[in-house]
Protein backbone atom coordinates (compact mmCIF):
# COMPACT_ATOMS: atom_id res chain seq x y z
CA UNK A 1 0.00 0.00 0.00
CA UNK A 2 1.45 2.97 -1.05
CA UNK A 3 1.85 5.76 1.67
CA UNK A 4 -0.05 8.98 0.25
CA UNK A 5 2.34 12.55 1.12
CA UNK A 6 0.17 14.81 2.67
CA UNK A 7 0.10 17.90 0.33
CA UNK A 8 1.85 20.52 1.47
CA UNK A 9 0.83 24.12 1.02
CA UNK A 10 3.15 26.71 1.00
CA UNK A 11 2.32 30.22 1.08
CA UNK A 12 4.32 31.90 -1.49
CA UNK A 13 3.47 34.98 -1.46
CA UNK A 14 5.36 37.87 -0.68
CA UNK A 15 4.97 39.83 2.40
CA UNK A 16 4.27 43.62 1.27
CA UNK A 17 3.86 45.60 4.81
CA UNK A 18 6.69 46.88 4.98
CA UNK A 19 7.18 48.05 1.43
CA UNK A 20 3.91 49.90 2.09
CA UNK A 21 5.52 51.25 4.93
CA UNK A 22 8.42 52.82 2.88
CA UNK A 23 5.92 53.59 0.52
CA UNK A 24 4.02 55.61 2.41
CA UNK A 25 6.80 57.44 4.44
CA UNK A 26 8.07 58.53 0.84
CA UNK A 27 4.52 59.35 -0.20
CA UNK A 28 4.86 61.70 2.67
CA UNK A 29 8.08 63.17 2.13
CA UNK A 30 7.45 64.21 -1.05
CA UNK A 31 4.36 65.42 -0.41
CA UNK A 32 5.66 67.75 2.25
CA UNK A 33 8.66 68.43 0.06
CA UNK A 34 6.51 69.85 -2.80
CA UNK A 35 5.95 73.84 -3.27
CA UNK A 36 2.55 74.02 -4.61
CA UNK A 37 2.13 77.39 -3.32
CA UNK A 38 1.60 80.06 -6.31
CA UNK A 39 4.80 81.31 -6.80
CA UNK A 40 5.45 85.32 -6.96
CA UNK A 41 9.42 83.91 -8.02
CA UNK A 42 9.82 82.89 -11.92
CA UNK A 43 12.20 80.12 -12.33
CA UNK A 44 15.34 82.13 -13.84
CA UNK A 45 19.14 82.00 -13.16
CA UNK A 46 19.84 84.63 -10.73
CA UNK A 47 23.37 86.53 -10.38
CA UNK A 48 25.42 84.92 -7.56
CA UNK A 49 26.75 86.84 -5.13
CA UNK A 50 28.07 85.24 -1.86
CA UNK A 51 27.49 87.89 0.59
CA UNK A 52 23.63 88.25 0.06
CA UNK A 53 21.38 88.07 2.46
CA UNK A 54 19.44 85.38 3.30
CA UNK A 55 16.01 85.75 1.98
CA UNK A 56 13.66 85.09 4.77
CA UNK A 57 9.99 83.12 4.16
CA UNK A 58 7.61 84.91 6.12
CA UNK A 59 8.84 88.40 6.59
CA UNK A 60 6.50 90.74 7.56
CA UNK A 61 7.30 94.00 5.15
CA UNK A 62 4.88 93.88 2.38
CA UNK A 63 7.36 93.41 -0.67
CA UNK A 64 6.10 93.05 -4.55
CA UNK A 65 8.41 91.26 -6.69
CA UNK A 66 9.07 92.26 -10.10
CA UNK A 67 10.71 89.76 -12.18
CA UNK A 68 12.81 90.30 -14.94
CA UNK A 69 13.21 87.36 -17.10
CA UNK A 70 13.99 85.96 -20.61
CA UNK A 71 10.62 85.04 -22.88
CA UNK A 72 11.37 81.42 -22.67
CA UNK A 73 8.77 80.73 -25.60
CA UNK A 74 11.43 82.46 -27.93
CA UNK A 75 14.15 80.75 -29.88
CA UNK A 76 17.64 82.47 -28.68
CA UNK A 77 20.44 82.09 -28.66
CA UNK A 78 20.22 82.87 -24.89
CA UNK A 79 19.27 79.60 -24.30
CA UNK A 80 23.27 78.00 -24.97
CA UNK A 81 25.69 80.42 -23.49
CA UNK A 82 25.10 83.84 -25.41
CA UNK A 83 23.69 87.06 -24.22
CA UNK A 84 20.29 88.41 -25.61
CA UNK A 85 19.95 92.00 -26.53
CA UNK A 86 16.76 91.66 -28.49
CA UNK A 87 14.42 94.14 -27.29
CA UNK A 88 11.18 92.52 -26.61
CA UNK A 89 12.69 89.46 -25.54
CA UNK A 90 12.99 90.18 -22.06
CA UNK A 91 9.94 90.39 -19.86
CA UNK A 92 8.87 92.14 -16.78
CA UNK A 93 6.09 90.41 -14.55
CA UNK A 94 4.52 90.72 -11.35
CA UNK A 95 2.98 87.53 -9.99
CA UNK A 96 2.93 85.70 -13.43
CA UNK A 97 1.21 88.48 -15.00
CA UNK A 98 3.59 90.03 -17.72
CA UNK A 99 3.92 93.89 -18.03
CA UNK A 100 4.76 96.67 -20.23
CA UNK A 101 6.08 100.35 -18.88
CA UNK A 102 2.86 101.31 -18.41
CA UNK A 103 0.93 98.70 -17.19
CA UNK A 104 3.73 98.15 -14.54
CA UNK A 105 3.37 101.57 -13.38
CA UNK A 106 -0.55 101.06 -12.81
CA UNK A 107 0.46 97.94 -10.73
CA UNK A 108 3.69 99.37 -8.87
CA UNK A 109 1.37 102.66 -8.01
CA UNK A 110 -1.70 100.57 -6.67
CA UNK A 111 0.83 98.37 -4.91
CA UNK A 112 2.51 101.80 -3.26
CA UNK A 113 -0.54 103.24 -2.14
CA UNK A 114 -1.64 100.26 0.16
CA UNK A 115 1.20 101.15 2.42
CA UNK A 116 1.59 104.73 2.37
CA UNK A 117 3.93 106.27 5.28
CA UNK A 118 2.42 109.22 7.53
CA UNK A 119 5.38 110.80 7.19
CA UNK A 120 5.34 113.78 3.77
CA UNK A 121 8.58 114.28 1.39
CA UNK A 122 8.90 117.30 2.34
CA UNK A 123 8.72 120.35 -0.25
CA UNK A 124 6.02 118.53 -2.47
CA UNK A 125 3.17 120.03 -3.25
CA UNK A 126 1.07 118.37 -3.53
CA UNK A 127 1.92 116.58 -0.34
CA UNK A 128 3.55 113.28 -1.34
CA UNK A 129 3.69 110.33 0.97
CA UNK A 130 6.36 107.71 -0.18
CA UNK A 131 5.62 103.99 -0.07
CA UNK A 132 6.87 101.60 3.14
CA UNK A 133 6.24 99.21 0.29
CA UNK A 134 9.35 97.29 -0.63
CA UNK A 135 10.04 96.47 -4.11
CA UNK A 136 12.35 92.70 -4.79
CA UNK A 137 13.57 93.10 -8.38
CA UNK A 138 14.55 89.36 -9.21
CA UNK A 139 16.75 89.78 -12.67
CA UNK A 140 18.03 86.77 -14.58
CA UNK A 141 21.92 87.22 -14.15
CA UNK A 142 22.25 87.52 -18.03
CA UNK A 143 19.27 90.29 -18.23
CA UNK A 144 20.26 93.96 -19.60
CA UNK A 145 21.10 96.28 -17.00
CA UNK A 146 18.55 98.87 -18.68
CA UNK A 147 15.72 96.78 -18.27
CA UNK A 148 16.33 96.78 -14.40
CA UNK A 149 17.34 100.12 -14.70
CA UNK A 150 13.78 100.90 -16.01
CA UNK A 151 11.89 98.45 -13.51
CA UNK A 152 14.05 100.74 -10.38
CA UNK A 153 13.15 104.19 -12.14
CA UNK A 154 9.51 103.06 -12.36
CA UNK A 155 9.40 102.04 -8.82
CA UNK A 156 11.72 105.09 -7.68
CA UNK A 157 8.26 107.12 -9.68
CA UNK A 158 5.39 105.80 -7.83
CA UNK A 159 7.17 106.15 -4.93
CA UNK A 160 8.43 103.19 -3.72
CA UNK A 161 12.26 103.60 -2.74
CA UNK A 162 12.37 100.66 -0.64
CA UNK A 163 14.51 98.59 -3.10
CA UNK A 164 16.28 94.98 -3.39
CA UNK A 165 17.76 93.15 -5.91
CA UNK A 166 17.57 89.49 -5.66
CA UNK A 167 20.32 86.76 -6.59
CA UNK A 168 21.09 83.49 -5.20
CA UNK A 169 24.16 82.28 -3.18
CA UNK A 170 26.70 79.98 -5.08
CA UNK A 171 26.38 76.29 -3.78
CA UNK A 172 30.20 76.72 -2.94
CA UNK A 173 29.62 79.78 -0.36
CA UNK A 174 29.19 78.48 3.09
CA UNK B 1 3.81 50.53 11.75
CA UNK B 2 0.91 48.84 8.85
CA UNK B 3 -0.45 46.03 10.30
CA UNK B 4 1.71 43.34 12.30
CA UNK B 5 -0.73 40.50 13.16
CA UNK B 6 -0.70 37.33 11.97
CA UNK B 7 -2.54 36.21 9.07
CA UNK B 8 -4.38 33.19 10.84
CA UNK B 9 -5.52 35.69 13.67
CA UNK B 10 -7.49 37.36 10.90
CA UNK B 11 -9.71 35.54 8.51
CA UNK B 12 -10.64 38.76 6.67
CA UNK B 13 -8.08 39.50 4.00
CA UNK B 14 -7.58 43.07 2.48
CA UNK B 15 -6.58 43.42 -1.47
CA UNK B 16 -3.96 45.85 -0.83
CA UNK B 17 -2.81 46.07 -4.84
CA UNK B 18 -5.09 48.65 -5.81
CA UNK B 19 -3.97 51.14 -2.62
CA UNK B 20 0.29 50.10 -3.89
CA UNK B 21 -0.73 50.99 -7.32
CA UNK B 22 -2.37 54.60 -6.38
CA UNK B 23 0.53 55.37 -3.85
CA UNK B 24 3.19 54.03 -6.76
CA UNK B 25 0.85 56.76 -8.93
CA UNK B 26 1.44 59.56 -5.93
CA UNK B 27 4.86 58.45 -5.20
CA UNK B 28 6.14 59.40 -8.73
CA UNK B 29 3.79 62.50 -9.17
CA UNK B 30 5.50 64.38 -6.40
CA UNK B 31 8.76 62.69 -7.30
CA UNK B 32 8.53 64.35 -10.31
CA UNK B 33 7.51 67.54 -8.92
CA UNK B 34 10.01 67.69 -6.65
CA UNK B 35 12.57 70.60 -6.80
CA UNK B 36 15.44 71.38 -4.67
CA UNK B 37 15.32 74.81 -4.32
CA UNK B 38 18.65 77.56 -4.49
CA UNK B 39 19.33 79.44 -1.85
CA UNK B 40 17.65 83.30 -2.89
CA UNK B 41 18.44 86.31 -1.08
CA UNK B 42 18.80 90.00 -1.72
CA UNK B 43 20.86 93.00 -1.23
CA UNK B 44 18.95 96.54 -0.29
CA UNK B 45 19.76 99.10 -2.48
CA UNK B 46 17.42 101.61 -1.46
CA UNK B 47 16.82 104.82 -3.75
CA UNK B 48 17.18 108.44 -1.81
CA UNK B 49 14.31 109.59 -0.50
CA UNK B 50 15.27 113.48 -1.01
CA UNK B 51 15.96 113.70 -4.57
CA UNK B 52 14.80 111.89 -7.73
CA UNK B 53 17.29 110.45 -10.76
CA UNK B 54 18.68 113.81 -11.17
CA UNK B 55 22.33 114.70 -11.99
CA UNK B 56 25.25 114.75 -9.63
CA UNK B 57 25.23 117.28 -7.37
CA UNK B 58 28.87 118.78 -6.47
CA UNK B 59 30.93 118.35 -9.47
CA UNK B 60 34.10 120.37 -7.72
CA UNK B 61 35.12 117.68 -4.90
CA UNK B 62 35.17 114.39 -5.86
CA UNK B 63 33.06 112.50 -3.36
CA UNK B 64 32.31 109.36 -4.81
CA UNK B 65 33.70 105.84 -6.27
CA UNK B 66 32.94 105.43 -9.77
CA UNK B 67 33.05 102.00 -11.41
CA UNK B 68 31.79 102.27 -15.17
CA UNK B 69 30.36 99.11 -16.91
CA UNK B 70 30.77 99.07 -20.64
CA UNK B 71 29.49 96.42 -23.05
CA UNK B 72 31.65 95.52 -25.42
CA UNK B 73 29.66 94.14 -28.04
CA UNK B 74 32.52 92.48 -30.94
CA UNK B 75 33.72 90.20 -27.91
CA UNK B 76 30.65 90.24 -25.70
CA UNK B 77 32.15 90.92 -22.73
CA UNK B 78 31.87 93.75 -20.13
CA UNK B 79 34.64 96.27 -19.79
CA UNK B 80 35.23 97.72 -16.58
CA UNK B 81 36.71 101.19 -15.50
CA UNK B 82 37.57 103.01 -12.17
CA UNK B 83 38.31 106.22 -13.21
CA UNK B 84 40.53 105.91 -16.34
CA UNK B 85 41.71 102.72 -15.23
CA UNK B 86 40.65 99.84 -16.74
CA UNK B 87 40.33 96.66 -14.17
CA UNK B 88 39.33 93.30 -15.52
CA UNK B 89 40.17 91.33 -12.39
CA UNK B 90 37.44 91.56 -9.41
CA UNK B 91 40.04 91.26 -6.91
CA UNK B 92 42.12 94.41 -8.58
CA UNK B 93 38.79 96.05 -7.98
CA UNK B 94 38.53 94.69 -4.90
CA UNK B 95 41.42 96.41 -3.74
CA UNK B 96 41.37 99.47 -5.65
CA UNK B 97 37.61 100.10 -3.77
CA UNK B 98 39.04 99.16 -0.73
CA UNK B 99 42.36 101.41 -0.77
CA UNK B 100 39.40 104.38 -1.76
CA UNK B 101 37.15 103.94 0.79
CA UNK B 102 39.77 103.25 3.67
CA UNK B 103 40.92 106.94 2.38
CA UNK B 104 37.67 108.48 2.51
CA UNK B 105 37.13 106.92 6.15
CA UNK B 106 40.69 108.72 7.32
CA UNK B 107 39.03 112.23 6.03
CA UNK B 108 36.18 111.48 7.96
CA UNK B 109 33.40 111.09 5.08
CA UNK B 110 32.42 107.20 5.44
CA UNK B 111 29.11 107.71 3.74
CA UNK B 112 31.21 108.19 0.67
CA UNK B 113 29.20 106.29 -2.06
CA UNK B 114 30.57 103.70 -4.85
CA UNK B 115 28.52 104.77 -7.87
CA UNK B 116 27.79 101.69 -10.56
CA UNK B 117 27.77 103.61 -13.69
CA UNK B 118 26.85 100.98 -16.11
CA UNK B 119 25.64 100.98 -19.55
CA UNK B 120 22.21 99.32 -20.61
CA UNK B 121 23.71 96.24 -22.47
CA UNK B 122 25.86 95.06 -19.56
CA UNK B 123 24.83 91.46 -18.25
CA UNK B 124 23.29 92.38 -14.65
CA UNK B 125 25.69 89.79 -13.27
CA UNK B 126 28.31 92.01 -13.62
CA UNK B 127 26.52 94.93 -11.98
CA UNK B 128 25.52 92.45 -9.25
CA UNK B 129 29.12 91.22 -8.83
CA UNK B 130 30.00 95.09 -8.65
CA UNK B 131 27.24 95.40 -5.48
CA UNK B 132 28.79 91.95 -4.30
CA UNK B 133 32.53 93.17 -3.73
CA UNK B 134 31.43 96.42 -1.86
CA UNK B 135 29.64 94.67 0.40
CA UNK B 136 32.12 92.33 0.85
CA UNK B 137 33.95 95.43 1.82
CA UNK B 138 31.29 96.61 4.09
CA UNK B 139 30.38 100.09 1.98
CA UNK B 140 27.08 100.46 2.80
CA UNK B 141 26.50 103.17 0.44
CA UNK B 142 25.96 102.04 -3.16
CA UNK B 143 24.16 104.29 -5.35
CA UNK B 144 23.12 103.31 -9.54
CA UNK B 145 24.00 106.17 -12.14
CA UNK B 146 20.85 106.51 -14.05
CA UNK B 147 21.08 108.69 -17.36
CA UNK B 148 18.81 110.50 -19.12
CA UNK B 149 17.92 107.62 -21.49
CA UNK B 150 18.60 105.25 -18.42
CA UNK B 151 16.32 102.21 -19.08
CA UNK B 152 15.29 103.51 -23.24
Amino acid sequence: MSKEQPKLKEDISPNVVPMIDIMFLLLLFFMLGADMAQRESVDMVLPLADQIKEQKENEEVPTTTVNVHHDKDLDCKINDTGVCREKGHWIWSVRGIMHTADTLKTQLQIDADEFLEDEVVPGTNPPKRLSAKKLLVRADGKAPYGEVQRVIEIGGTVGMYKVEVGGAKPSSAP
Amino acid sequence: MAGGGDAEDNPVNINVVPMVDVIFCLCVFFMCSFKIKQLEGKFASWLPKDKGVGGASDPGEIREMRVALFWDADTQRTRRQYGHREVAEDDELRRILDGAHQDFVKQGKPDTPVIIDGAVEVPWQDIYTVVNICKGLEIEKIEFAMGANAGK
